[in-house]
């Protein structure tokens, strides 16, 4: 896949207080990636430096290779954006506003806006006038408006914000269409951990400023896994994962966990039963990426 | 620039669809109406009632040229204007266009209100007192306050980037700044040996656009007007070019 977003060494600084702090990220075609972290970890911030909002910064972003900085504006259309609460004209319909800024984003067919309407399902009140709209419709005629020319990168700050639960599932099916139809790289930011953790192949944990890890959600991705092994000879188990020199820990008398690349564990079940090691079961513990973000934004605040 | 243009039309129809330029409209040919059957001064031609219609228009004027960005920066439109296609500097000359945009949609509004009072005053007026009023001059007269004016307030907008009422202040103060200095023209209209004591005044566009509205036309006010104009648009240009959009 090409990397269509490259965000090296960027820092941001106000006064004293360093905002982003040598960020390093990159993004592939079709790729969605959450940010998560606390609030003022600098995820807005970053994200407006990469749609250019904010034009002071060191380091330098890249979009498809070419640096930000020195591209010319109509080459770096490329990016769609909801930083924030997404604003429209209060007096104009939700379908007026998404002409006005199908111009602005430069889209020539003007029948890709209704495709998109109905694509998100917001054909029953788009021709109401926005002043007259919820939280939840503006985010969604947001999204609307930021995929108006299918850019081939989105940035989305919060987009289930203020969203009806039953219609969370709909966008995330739309981004992830979007993602894998039309090849667009995401940059989503949103407090909802769960919801990352459905839609997002990658995840970036940020806090004061600094990248502390990237990891990937995609399961045929994972390099390690932690299993669990319930045996009756928890001490024979023991023995074998130390010939085998594998790390573990025991977890009472007849459980321990073992840190090991998942492709692995048929050979190594094989191998136990040769040793007349009886196993009672063996499964993957999954740890939820709430677990994650607490684990790592904890390390974070240690170092 | 055929992009730019449509941009241009589509932010000053926005503006016009709004509550607020229907309310102002009203409120407009309302004191025109005050004007015509309660005050009716019996020295008044349509002279008289357009200074006056102008007057209240001024307030108007400021106020469009007030909304044509604190709109965006109030609905939260800018960060979408900003990341679109077009640069800053584009989006801003597009704003330019814009305020001219206006002049042209205030001057039919003045030509409407001259109508109608010609029609209702039209044993004083009528339509023969229409047709010779200088039509030419009062659409370029307009125009010019309009993008004078609209200017400054751009610029001034630019400055504070805000949304708040304080902006609203400042259009008072201009407002009353053109409503008591009206009298400065006619008395160096009247005693031309004064003006040195108001020279430095007199280079302002606050004198300038008295001037042109009490009828005064003349091609050094346009062209010190414009040149402000040009002034105060650049500014606001840097300015925002400059700016980081929070």
């Amino acid at each position: 896949m090409n990397e269509v977003l490259k965000i090296n060494e960027v820092t941001k600084v106000y006064g004293k207080q360093t905002v982003l702090d040598k960020v390093n990220l990159s993004l592939e075609q079709g790729e969605i990636m959450g940010l998560v972290g606390p609030n003022g970890a600098g995820k807005t911030t970053l994200m407006k430096i990469i749609t250019g909002l904010i034009k002071k910064y060191d380091g330098d972003v890249y979009i498809n290779t070419e640096n930000i900085r020195s591209k010319k504006k109509q080459d770096t259309k490329q990016i769609g954006c909801v930083i924030e609460t997404p604003g429209f004209y209060p007096d104009l319909t939700g379908y007026e506003n998404l002409l006005f800024f199908a111009e602005i984003s430069g889209l020539k067919d003007k029948n890709e806006i209704s495709e998109i309407v109905k694509k998100l399902g917001i054909e029953s009140y788009v021709n109401k006038k926005t002043k007259k709209y919820s939280l939840g419709m503006k985010q969604r005629l947001g999204v609307a408006q930021a995929v108006l020319t299918y850019p081939p990168i989105l940035i989305l700050d919060e987009p289930t914000n203020g969203l009806d639960p039953a219609i969370v599932p709909e966008l995330r099916k739309f981004i992830k269409y979007i993602a894998k139809e039309k090849q667009t790289a995401v940059l989503i930011s949103s407090h909802i951990l769960p919801e990352i953790e459905l839609m997002c192949d990658k995840v970036a944990f940020i806090q004061e400023g600094k990248i502390i890890k990237i990891e990937s959600l995609k399961k045929n991705e994972k390099d390690t896994a932690l299993i669990a092994f319930v045996t009756s000879k928890l001490v024979e188990l023991k023995n074998f994962f130390n010939n085998k020199k594998l790390s573990y820990k025991i977890l009472g008398e007849d459980k321990l966990h073992v840190v090991i690349n998942p492709k692995e564990l048929e050979n190594l079940v094989l191998s136990i039963s040769k040793e007349n090691i009886p196993i009672r079961s063996v499964y993957e513990v999954k740890e939820s990426l709430e677990q994650k973000y607490l684990k790592t934004m904890g390390d974070g605040k240690n170092a | 620039m055929h992009k730019l243009l449509k941009i241009s039309w589509l932010n000053v129809k926005n503006s016009v669809y709004s509550k607020e330029s229907l309310l102002g409209i009203i409120a407009l040919f309302s004191y025109s109406m005050l004007w015509v059957f309660l005050v009716h001064p019996a020295q008044y031609r349509l002279e008289g009632y357009d200074f006056e219609f102008g007057r209240f228009l001024y307030v108007i004027i400021l106020y469009a040229a007030v909304c044509i960005i604190r709109n965006d920066i109030r609905f939260n439109t800018i960060k979408t204007i900003f990341t679109g296609v077009f640069t800053r500097t584009e989006i801003m000359i597009s704003k330019g266009i814009g305020l001219i945009i206006w002049g042209v949609i205030f001057s039919v509004i003045v030509e409407i209100n001259n109508i109608l009072v010609s029609c209702i005053l039209y044993k004083k007026i009528g339509i023969s007192g229409f047709l010779a009023f200088d039509h030419l001059q009062l659409f370029i007269t307009y125009i010019v306050i309009t993008f004078c004016m609209g200017s400054l307030m751009v610029f001034i907008v630019a400055v504070m980037f805000s949304e708040k009422k304080s902006v609203l202040f400042i259009i008072g103060i201009l407002s009353m700044v053109n409503f008591y200095t009206a009298a400065i023209p006619i008395l160096v209209g009247n005693r031309p040996e004064i003006a040195k004591n108001f020279s430095i005044y007199m280079k302002t566009p606050f004198y300038n656009t008295v001037l042109l509205m009490q009828g005064k036309f003349n091609i050094k006010s346009v062209s010190i007007n414009i040149a402000w104009a040009v002034l105060f648009f650049i500014l606001s240009v840097f300015i925002i070019n400059k700016r980081e959009i929070k």
